[in-house]
């Protein structure tokens, strides 16, 4: 549909698959299935109303297009070939590009100013006033020398306190606790709770009470930075 | 010759400062962590739990039947005995103690080793080990919540940290067709640890007669192996057949962050 090649059939078939879509999950919904699709992952769960609800959206640009074929010709031959080719390199391009892109404000849910509770953390970070968090993968032999600079710069005066957050298993956690030997509370949480919250691990977020003032990512921060950052 | 007031004065300072227990400034906060199973001499003690020192690298290890508590101290290489005169609930209801940690010498001390996941050393009275839960024996076969709050106290907290949907749990009191549940789940498997607390406190709070849990543990195996669990097509754990008037209506999404009470009151709105 991008390269305008075959637009008619492909516009068709989306209608066709959506028409699909919208009678399994209209027929599981009359059946008592309300558990959400999972078609985006852990950032966006949709009740069975708004997977419809997108479903006829979709539905509905698919019958637009084909409407609008009736009335303009669609892009052929070259430069079609070209286009797709093009789209093809730029999606290359940017997969590989992604990770170290400065997309996390886009597309986590991490942000300076946001609360716990916005985090889905509510209730779930222990401890008071300032906290350093720390978003870890126990399973990396890496975070074992992380978790002795976080110690370290837990023990500098006036620093904050160190919470580590993972999901990682109850075996990883182990092994890590008798390796590391981290002091910090290490809190285990649903991988469903943590995803949203990052892309790559470590990451680092600064909290004061209740709400994030600065995020770090890649190594942990230096306590002196910790100290110069005023509330907000 | 009677002292000068301020001879007394500083003989009391001095006596109270060499009467006063030093041990207020080493009190160590722990808490529980239900991460952890204490298993002494193969066998799992009902009460032994494994606490975190607050923001040290020492642990807390209390079994019920020693006379005293034992003090893992990782940066050490050692565990100490500590008098339970020196150990303290923390009093707010966490389930937390106080633990007087500056052990005077002399006491009992035992060198541990680690292999892997699992720490473990020999006192004067046993062997014991600490593993991460999901290591025990797992349980097999039917079982109920009572059963599952005694012997697993990551269920038991687990069921008593979850604070599920009132309005959902209104509905679920209020069904009144017979509904079956068939809960089939692992005690090896991370992901029943996390969910089936949940679920187990949903069932409880609905208290409805009408909605009769059958629970059913899976061994590791148990593609292999026979058991309730046969010819139902269980893949995965946890499984949760919901039926209403004997006919299965559908299976619960155990995904990670699914709600329990607000699906289970869906599946029961859905068919009245």
């Amino acid at each position: 549909m991008l390269a305008g090649i075959g637009s008619g059939l492909a516009a068709l078939s989306s209608c066709l698959l959506m028409l699909g879509f919208l009678a399994l999950k209209i027929h599981s919904l009359l059946a008592g299935r309300t558990d959400p699709c999972g078609c985006f992952g852990a950032y966006l769960q949709t009740s069975p109303g708004w997977g419809i609800a997108i479903d006829v959206g979709f539905l509905g640009a698919g019958l637009t297009i084909l409407w609008g074929l009736g009335r303009r010709a669609g892009r052929r031959g070259r430069g079609a070939v070209l286009l797709i080719l093009a789209t093809a390199l730029l999606s290359l391009a940017f997969a590989i590009a992604s990770p170290r892109l400065p997309l996390d404000p886009l597309v986590t849910r991490l942000a300076v100013g946001k609360s716990l509770e916005e985090l889905g953390l509510g209730g779930r970070v222990p401890g008071q006033g300032r906290r350093l968090v720390a978003l870890l993968d126990l399973a990396d032999p890496k975070t074992v020398e992380i978790a002795a600079r976080l110690e370290a710069l837990a023990s500098e005066r006036g620093a904050p306190a160190v919470v580590a957050l993972t999901s990682s298993s109850d075996e990883e956690k182990a092994s890590f606790v008798w390796s590391a030997n981290p002091a910090f509370a290490i809190v285990k949480l649903d991988r469903a709770v943590l995803k949203p919250l990052y892309r790559g691990l470590p990451r680092y977020f600064l909290l004061e009470g209740e709400r994030v003032i600065a995020l770090f990512d890649g190594a942990p921060p230096n306590a002196s930075d910790l100290l110069s950052l005023r509330s907000l | 010759m009677k002292p000068a007031p301020a001879t007394v004065a500083f003989l009391m300072l001095l006596s109270s400062a060499l009467l006063a227990s030093p041990a207020d400034a080493s009190d160590l906060i722990c808490h529980p962590d239900y991460d952890w199973s204490v298993e002494v001499d193969g066998a799992y003690p009902q009460g032994a739990c494994f606490y975190k020192g607050e923001g040290t690298k020492k642990w807390f290890i209390d079994i019920p039947a020693y006379k005293d508590g034992l003090l893992l101290d990782l940066e050490g290489r050692r565990v100490l005995a500590v008098p339970r005169g020196r150990v303290n609930q923390a009093g707010d209801g966490s389930g937390s103690l106080m633990v007087k940690d500056n052990i005077p010498p002399g006491g009992s001390a035992f060198a541990f080793s680690v292999e892997g996941p699992v720490l473990q050393f020999q006192t004067e009275e046993s062997k014991v080990r600490i593993l991460p839960v999901l290591q025990r024996p797992p349980i097999t076969g039917s079982t109920t919540i009572g059963e599952l709050e005694t012997d697993r106290p990551e269920y038991r907290e687990g069921i008593k940290a979850y604070v599920p949907d009132a309005p959902s749990i209104a509905v679920l009191s209020k069904y009144s067709k017979p509904v079956e549940i068939e809960a089939y789940f692992a005690t090896w498997c991370g992901h029943c640890k996390q969910y089936m607390p949940k679920f187990l406190r949903v069932v409880k709070d609905a208290k409805n007669p009408k909605i009769k849990l059958d629970l059913f543990g899976l061994p590791k195996n148990f593609a292999q192996a026979q058991g309730p669990w046969s010819g139902k097509n269980v893949t995965s754990v946890p499984t949760i057949i919901v039926k209403i008037e004997g006919r299965e209506i559908t299976r619960m999404g155990s995904h990670e962050g699914a709600v329990p009470e607000t699906e289970l009151a869906g599946i029961l709105q859905a068919v009245k």
